[in-house]
Order: C-alpha cells, then structure tokens, then sequence
C-alpha cells in the first residue's frame, strides 16, 4: 500500500508555543483516517502543514512523496475543507458550486445538487447569512463532490445537527466505497466517526501518541471488572490506563490484553468488555493514568 | 456494533449466522461489500477483512464481476463447527454459572429438560 | 488489503495542470459574483451620471449659466479608483485562504490576481475613454456636460484617455493588493506597522523636501512629465506594490479559515 501523507519529524513552533512537536506518521493511500485529540492538540496545525499552507520549523512532510509547499502538482490532487471557513463577502453558496468545478478535476455536479437537496442548502442566500449549520454544510459539500484524491475535513460538523452529521458520515462512507480516495478526518467527536475509520493519528499537545489501525487499538484494549483482588491479579502484567473502584468493585481499562488474557480474565468470573474508541483516546490524552476511589470502605474492602 | 470484539468478526458471524438459518442459501449471493458496510455504517475496508475472512476458510467465494457467493457445502461444514465450540463457548459458562449458583449436575439437567423436552 | 488502490486514490503528481488553466481559475474565483467588481460600480456610475446630466440640464434651464458654458469638470467617475482599490483589498483578504484550500499555489493567487486587476484595468479606462468620445462627439451629451472629459488634464484623444486609465487602474489595484497582503501576512499588527511607516515615511519625505528646498523641483518634474508622463513613472510605484505584494504573500499564511 502506498502512503499518500508522510511526516517525519516534524515540528511547528510559533515564538514559544511548539503546535506540532516532532511528529512522524504515514497516511496510508485509499484510507479513511481519523486524526483525533483533544482542542488545540495540533490537529489544524498539522493538516496546513500536510497541505503547505503552513511552513514548517523543522522536519519534513511529504505529500505523494514530495513537499506540498507551492507545488500545484501535488495540491491539485487535495482538498482541504477548514473548520471555520471564511468565504469571501459578496458570495453565495452557488457561487462556490459554480466555480468548485474548476478547481477539482473529478468534480461530481450531480452528486453536488444531490447533496444540497440532502442537507437543504439555500443556494442563494449570502453565506454571511447562512446559519452555522448551513455554512458547514457548504464546506462539506464541496468536499464530498470534490472527490479529490486526498481529501481532508477539519471538524466539519460545527454546527451540524445529528440528522446532518449522520448524512454525511453515511454519504462519505458510500461515496468513498464507489470512488475510493484517501480521506483524513479530525474530529473531537470521536465515538460518532470511530466505525468509519480504518486508521487513527491521535495528537496530544503536538506530539503523535498514536498511529495505528482502529482494529489494531480496540484488539489491544479491554475493560475488566470484578473484584479488586482477582482484577489486579489478572491484570499485573497489563498497562493500567484507568482504574475505578466502588467498595472492593473494580474496574480497570488496561492495554496490550491478548486473547489469551482476555481468556483467562473470562475464566477467573471477570467481566471482559471493549472499550469504545472514543474511551481509549480520552484515556491516552487525559494526563496521567488516573485511580479513581468512590468510597473509604475500598481500603478495607482490598485488604 | 460494539460487543468488543473486532467488528469484522461481528460482520463474518453475522453472515455465517445468516447461512446456517439459511437466510443466505448456498451457491446464492450475498451482498456486495459495499451494501454490507453502508448498512452496518462501518468502512468498507472492514467489511472487506470480515469477507475475506469468510473466503479464506471457504464459506464464500468471489465470482469476479458479479460478486460474493456461498460456497457448496458452507452450510454443513459451519454447523459442524460450531457444534464443535458449543460446548467451549455455551455448556462450559452454563456450567460455570450453575456451579455459582450452587445447583447440582442433576438439577442442572432437569432444567435443560425443562427447555428441551 | 488486497484490493488494487483505483487512480482516484494514488494519483501521480507528475504533472500539475498547466499554469495558465490554475491562473485562469483563480480568476474565475475572484469574478464569480460579477456585482462585487462589475455591476455595482458601473450602476453607481450610471447613477451619478444621470444625477450629473439632471443636475446641470436642470441649471442649463433655469439659470442662466451662458449657454456656451462648459459644465466644470467634475470628479464624478473618479470614484471608481478608489472603488478599485477597495475590490482589490477585499480580493486578498477574503479569498486568499479558500483558494489555497481548493489546491491553489500563492503563486497562482498572485498571477491570479494580478490578471483579475489587469482585466478590470483595461475594461473600466477602455470603457471610460469611450464614453468620453462618444461625449465629446455628442457635444456633452447636448447640454454640454463635461463628465468623462479627461482634455481638462491635457489628455487628447481615445488612446492617451485609455493608457491614463489604465496606469490609474493598475497602481490603484495594487495598492490595495500590496495593502492586503500585509494584512493577510502580519495581521493586525502589520497592520498598525505598515500605517505606521506609511505615515512616518509621507512625513519625513515632506519634511526633507521642505527642508532641502526642493519643492520648485517636484513641481517641475510632474510639469515636464506631463500628465501621461507622470502616469508613465507611477507605472514603476505600481511595479514595486506588485513585487511588494508577491514578496509578502509568498510566506504568508491562512489562518483559521
């Protein structure tokens, strides 16, 4: 498999601040992938960086295997819906749609008018006057017809309710199965998108803290539960990312479970379940492994 | 989706579940990979693993151009398989539990005759 | 996986569109709503054109102004210049970060923008040279109202209207490009420098030449150059706006949206 976005190393400071902190991953050509963390993790950051709108301090990111920066070859094949868009004054939604086409070669017109219709889009109305919810749907729009090569949206859905949310999510998973094309998503709702993606990069605080396959992350972590003894006998050669306890009830999210763990923990009477992606990231980005105690009587409980 | 195992074995479950009550019949088609993954709402490419999967083991196989069938004799060779786990995977928890709940062999099995005159 | 990854999904880069197509588009980007740069200011300008023709027949007939009397030269399509420059400002700053999100280069931009204002430049003084022929020949539209007469500045004929009009134009246009693009580069904060330096540098220059006497010499040369003249040399201010503003959109950056 190809890789379409490579970063090593990469690194953007503004004065003190470090946005992107020695980061190196590889976006796998043909994949829908997640990049996910926490507000101002660097998500945004990154993805100018992937698309040279934004020069980087140090390291090197390459698009299709060469930099993006002023390189129409390369930047011709994306498209890079923002978060928060700014459209010039005087526009209409149709004149984005008019003028969209001549920007991006696979430009689908009828799949555009397809999902005006879905989403209700007012054409005709000024963009300033667009709700919130309109406005991301203009920019989400343009993505999805532009079926471009690489295409990225950055928290696309400000403001979109769950009905237009899961129109897009549902209209990007059909589209991307007829035409597939490789699609970086950030988000921060990440239980909503975690079936759609097959890959994750989760940032946190502008460094990489993940890069792997979302079946790869749900395989290697588990939630176990039961009494505290037995959990922690269970889970003592296991990474301890959370652990609850509620009078000599346990719960523990642990990583690098096998099945073979899993197994044993079924067979010692504990309760093995998954947990959901959305779990493990705001584990992995929320600081320290954290014990949460809900009660005095756990001490003498797991004694 | 999410009973915590990897939703590609869901999906392959789900479909050997659908031969065996013959919801799929055998030398019929299934639908593509697709369908599958716009209707579960998960990435095509999991759908693909999950049939791949059942192609490798030889439940289905792929006619090029048209699409996904189940293979002759798919039906048989997974109910023999599954009788085989359905002590692992069934009796051996019942029994667990049973023995939790303090009940003896026999008043285990006047129970199950009680389900399955 | 072992699905073949389709052309949409790995393309080669080898070959970007030729530049004239991605120049073109940003062109078409920055025409897309034609009232912005195009209707509004020639309804304007109709408007005050016939406000002007109401106005001075309106004179003609109830005072007596002399009926051989020229209307005096009014500035009335001067506006236009300043309507221009503003185009070009708003141009920058509102589009340049779209265009750079659908795969547009900085480099398109600028060459994109450029031809925008080279367009406008030519339309608007072809357009204005024209309308004061056609004055001219129908003796100020009858009443003798001298509205796009450019004879009063010592210009002669269509070609020397046209060529005066178009160096306006473009220095206008430019300004404004080079203005924007600090903004779009340094924000508020260029901003607040660049007006800064603006100012300091419009004074010190008054100041130095106050103090070196050299205000008979200014004078003199904008004599000798003559009004087609002096737009000749502006021609040079316009080329280093336009190299200013590559410069500074060269490293500039979008930010949020």
């Amino acid at each position: 498999m190809t890789t379409i976005v490579e970063a090593t190393g990469l690194t953007k400071r503004y004065g003190k601040v470090t946005a992107v902190d020695d980061a190196t991953f590889a976006v796998r050509a043909g994949t829908i992938t997640g990049l996910l963390g926490r507000n101002g993790a660097g998500k945004t950051t990154l993805m100018h960086l992937i698309t040279g709108q934004e020069f980087a301090t140090s390291g090197s990111i390459a698009l299709l295997g060469e930099s993006p920066v002023e390189n129409a070859g390369v930047l011709q094949h994306t498209c890079f819906i923002k978060e928060s868009q700014r459209y010039p004054d005087d526009f209409k939604p149709k004149h984005v749609f008019a003028t969209a086409p001549r920007f991006f070669a696979n430009w689908d017109s009828a799949f555009a008018r397809e999902l005006i219709n879905e989403f209700r889009l007012p054409v005709d109305r000024r963009i300033k006057k667009l709700s919130r919810g309109q406005l991301s749907s203009v920019g989400v729009i343009v993505g999805l017809a532009s079926r471009a090569p690489l295409t990225i949206f950055d928290e696309p859905y400000l403001g979109l309710d769950a009905v237009a949310r899961q129109t897009f999510y549902d209209r990007l998973l059909a589209d991307y199965a007829e035409h597939p094309r490789t699609v970086i998503l950030s988000t921060h709702l990440i239980d909503e998108v975690a079936d759609l993606l097959e890959h994750a990069i989760v940032v946190d605080s502008g460094r990489v803290i993940i890069d792997s396959s979302v079946d790869a992350l749900r395989a290697d972590a588990a939630t176990i539960a039961g009494p505290a003894s037995v959990v922690d006998q269970a889970t003592r050669s296991l990474t301890v990312l959370h652990r609850e306890a509620l009078g000599g009830f346990v719960s523990v999210t642990v990583t690098n479970v096998s099945d073979d763990d899993r197994r044993a923990a079924r067979d010692a009477g504990l309760e093995v379940s998954a947990v959901s992606l959305q779990q493990l990231i705001i584990r992995q980005t929320g600081g320290a492994p954290d014990h949460h105690t809900h009660s005095t009587l756990t001490e003498e409980a797991s004694r | 989706m999410d009973d915590g195992r990897p939703i590609f074995l869901q999906i392959a479950e789900q479909i050997e579940n659908q031969i065996i009550d013959g919801t799929y019949g055998e030398g019929g088609q299934v639908p593509s990979i697709n369908e599958f993954a716009a209707f579960h709402r998960i990435n095509p490419a999991t759908a693909l693993k999950g049939i791949t999967m059942l192609v490798d083991t030889g439940v289905l196989y792929k006619r090029r151009g048209i699409g996904m069938f189940v293979a002759d004799g798919a039906r048989d060779r997974l109910l023999a398989e599954r009788r085989e786990r359905f002590g692992t995977e069934f009796v051996r928890p019942l029994v667990a539990e049973a023995r939790a709940l303090g009940l003896t062999t026999d008043q285990l099995t006047e129970m199950i005759r009680k389900e399955a005159p | 996986m072992t699905t073949q990854i389709p052309a949409t999904a790995a393309p080669r880069s080898a070959h970007a569109r030729p530049l004239a197509h991605r120049v073109w588009t940003v062109v078409r980007l920055l025409f897309a709503n034609p009232w912005t740069a195009v209707y509004t200011p020639l309804l304007i300008l109709t408007f005050i054109w016939l406000m002007n023709i109401a106005i001075w027949a309106l004179l003609q007939a109830t005072v007596d102004v002399g009926s051989d009397a020229d209307s005096t030269i009014n500035g009335g399509a001067l506006f236009l210049f300043i309507y221009m420059l503003v185009v070009a400002v708003q141009s920058v700053n509102q589009t340049f970060s779209l265009a750079l999100g659908y795969g547009m280069t900085r480099r398109d931009f600028f060459l994109g923008s450029a031809v925008f204002y080279i367009i406008l430049s030519v339309g608007y003084s072809a357009m204005l040279a024209t309308l004061g022929l056609i004055e001219a020949a129908t003796n100020g539209w009858g009443i003798r109202l001298n509205f796009f007469s450019t004879s009063v500045i010592g210009l002669d004929g269509w070609w020397q209207g046209f060529v005066f009009g178009l160096l306006a134009f473009l220095l206008f246009c430019f300004i404004g490009a080079a203005t924007a693009s600090v903004y779009v580069r340094w924000r508020a904060m260029g901003m607040y420098v660049f007006w800064a330096s603006v100012v300091v540098a419009f004074f010190a220059g008054a100041i130095l030449t106050t103090w070196a006497n050299a205000w008979p010499q200014v004078e003199q040369f904008f004599a000798v150059a003559g009004v087609l003249g002096s737009a000749a040399w502006s021609l040079i201010f316009t080329g280093l706006c336009a190299l200013a503003a590559w410069l500074i959109l060269r490293r500039a950056t979008p930010s949020q949206g």
